[in-house]
């Protein structure tokens, strides 16, 4: 472990819902620049997980340390301003608006301070310049004026994905980035995937496993709310007991 | 095409600045009057349309902002430099208090809370000695305006002090919604969770808002109180706060433009419907619910609607 720097850890993270206890005690460590994937059945919380990391719920106990701060219980917008980002299982946009004012709300929140008001949104030349770039990054520069809701489910993730980019987060969260999309659109997200991968920290929530053997450096295998197992890809795909209980079912 | 916009409001701006001109007396009195709640319902419509902040509990900040300026006269402060700004502070200041109780919750805790709030206040005016109790308090003179030529009692001079205000206000609303802050108030009615995990403290920006909405509704409360030289607890009830979203809704939700035509729709159909009957709310009520049901963006939406449907919109 020496060797790595560690930019998020988990000490003995635990979350529950009334009886049903979805973490329990997770030691993980995401090492700085690396592309984790957490893979497992359903209902084995890995969202959980993510929305704990996010800010979006509040552990019951444990820790979560990032760049060695302890951050545990922080909120939402606290986290996003840290560089945490993160990406949403289910797609959440601002439908009625452009896939532009999309993605230049995400790249205004970049913006020191919080009350500007008296220069027109359209005015702020190095956010619309910011918005437009990451807009051509996930490849829908040519789709910037459409209302994002009129967007195909494909094009909505990648607009997904391009909203938590333009925070310009160090560590990126991604829960299930390729849900519901069609193999041309999966493949795609990959390739931009790889693309960032050594440029930021991924941390992927998947259940494309062609995916996630072609992105992530290193798998954790989350099973019942417990943490089985974390390797690199080969280690993981010959562990009889992550085999036993996920793998081996498909 | 922006250039064109600027010309419509120029040209409106123009024509209620010629009114003195056409008319005096009632219809004088009358067109203040909407200028008054035209403003009274666009700040309620940054809340309602902006942010998704329903409040029935609007009329608080109105009605401080009314009795602020009729006591201080009463209590021989006069000067306007002085009333103006007391009324609008203390206003903002009522907001502040009530906001940040109220952001904490949404949805119908939200609607429940402002309004329970809001009637706090009501009881405070129904109550106090200060405010005349169920009476209400009538004001002998307009605040002076120090300046040279400009006197306020004079109904000419009141009127243009009234547009100069809206016009500005106006201006200051429409450049807030259109800024930074007015676009993260939009993101956070759409999707507040998405907001906050974009690193936008919501709470905050709730809370700004709540207070420059109730600023700017005790701004028409200090209009009114000046206008009608009367102010009574009814004015800032429950049944007040209603009547302004009814205004916002028939205009359209989530336009500037849409609480100021709805507020003249309101008062112009109140004041030809209630010649004819007394129970003017049954038609008004009939009005409002074809708009809801036929109209849903009010008559500003479907005006907008025609426009971008028609074949004249190249």
């Amino acid at each position: 472990m020496g060797e790595h720097s560690t930019i998020l850890a988990s000490r003995g993270l635990g979350k529950s819902f009334g009886a049903l206890q979805v973490n329990r005690n997770i030691n993980l460590d995401v090492r700085l620049g690396e592309a984790l994937a957490i893979i497992g059945p359903n209902g084995a919380g890995k969202t959980t997980l993510i929305n704990q990391i996010a800010g979006a719920m509040r552990p019951d106990e444990g820790q979560i340390l990032f760049l060695g701060q302890n951050i545990t219980g922080f909120p939402a917008y606290r986290m996003a301003r840290l560089g945490i980002g993160r990406s949403f299982q289910r797609t959440t946009l601002f439908p009625e608006f452009t896939v532009f004012e999309n993605m230049r709300l995400a790249a205004q929140s970049q913006l020191p301070g919080w009350f500007h008001i008296w220069r027109p949104a359209s005015g702020w030349e190095d956010i619309n310049d910011a918005a437009m770039e990451t807009l051509e990054t996930v490849g829908l520069a040519g789709r910037s004026q459409l209302a994002a809701g009129a967007l195909s489910h494909g094009e909505q993730r990648q607009l997904e994905l391009g909203m938590a980019l333009a925070l310009r987060p160090q560590l990126l969260l991604l829960d299930e980035p390729m849900a519901g999309m069609s193999l041309d659109e999966s493949l795609r997200i990959t390739e931009l995937l790889l693309k960032l991968k050594g440029t930021i920290t991924l941390v992927l929530v998947e259940h494309d496993m062609d995916a996630v053997f072609a992105i992530a450096d290193r798998i954790a295998v989350l099973v019942y709310g417990e943490l089985l197992a974390v390797g690199d890809p080969e280690t993981i795909r010959n562990d009889p007991a992550v085999v036993e209980a996920y793998l081996g079912e498909g | 095409m922006p250039s064109r916009r600027i010309l419509f409001y120029a040209a409106v701006l123009a024509a209620l600045g010629a009114v003195p001109m056409a008319v005096g007396g009632f219809y004088l009195e009358f067109t203040n009057q909407i200028l008054i709640f035209a403003l009274f319902a666009a700040s309620l419509d940054l809340l309602a349309g902006y942010t998704g902040l329903i409040s029935l509990g609007h009329a608080a900040f109105f009605g401080i902002g009314a009795y602020a300026t009729a006591i201080l006269v009463e209590l021989g402060v006069v000067r306007l430099v002085f009333v103006l700004p007391a009324a609008v502070l203390l206003s903002a200041l009522a907001a502040a208090a009530i906001g940040a109780l109220c952001i904490r919750t949404t949805g119908v805790s939200f609607i429940m809370i402002t309004l329970a709030l809001a009637q706090l206040v009501y009881y405070v005016a129904l109550n106090s000695p200060m405010t005349g109790s169920t009476d209400g308090m009538l004001m002998f003179q307009r605040p002076e305006s120090g300046l040279p030529g400009i006197d306020l009692e004079n109904n000419i001079h009141f009127y243009y002090y009234s547009l100069l205000l809206v016009g500005l206000s106006f201006g200051i609303m429409g450049r807030l919604v259109s800024s930074p802050f007015g676009r993260a108030l939009q993101g956070i009615r759409a999707n507040e969770e998405r907001m906050s995990a974009m690193g936008y403290r919501a709470g905050t920006y709730k809370l700004t808002v709540f207070v420059i909405a109730g600023a700017f509704a005790g701004l028409a409360g200090h209009l009114f109180v000046n206008l009608q030289f009367f102010i009574d607890p009814s004015s800032l009830q429950w049944h007040a706060s209603g009547q302004v979203l009814t205004m916002v809704l028939m205009g359209g939700l989530g336009t500037l433009s849409g609480p100021a035509v709805g507020a003249a729709l309101f008062i112009g159909l109140e004041e030809v419907i209630s010649s004819y009957t007394d129970h003017w709310m049954l038609p008004m009520g009939i009005i409002l619910v074809l708009i809801v049901l036929f109209a849903r963006g009010g008559v500003v939406g479907l005006w907008r609607g025609i426009r971008s449907k028609g074949p004249w919109n190249g």
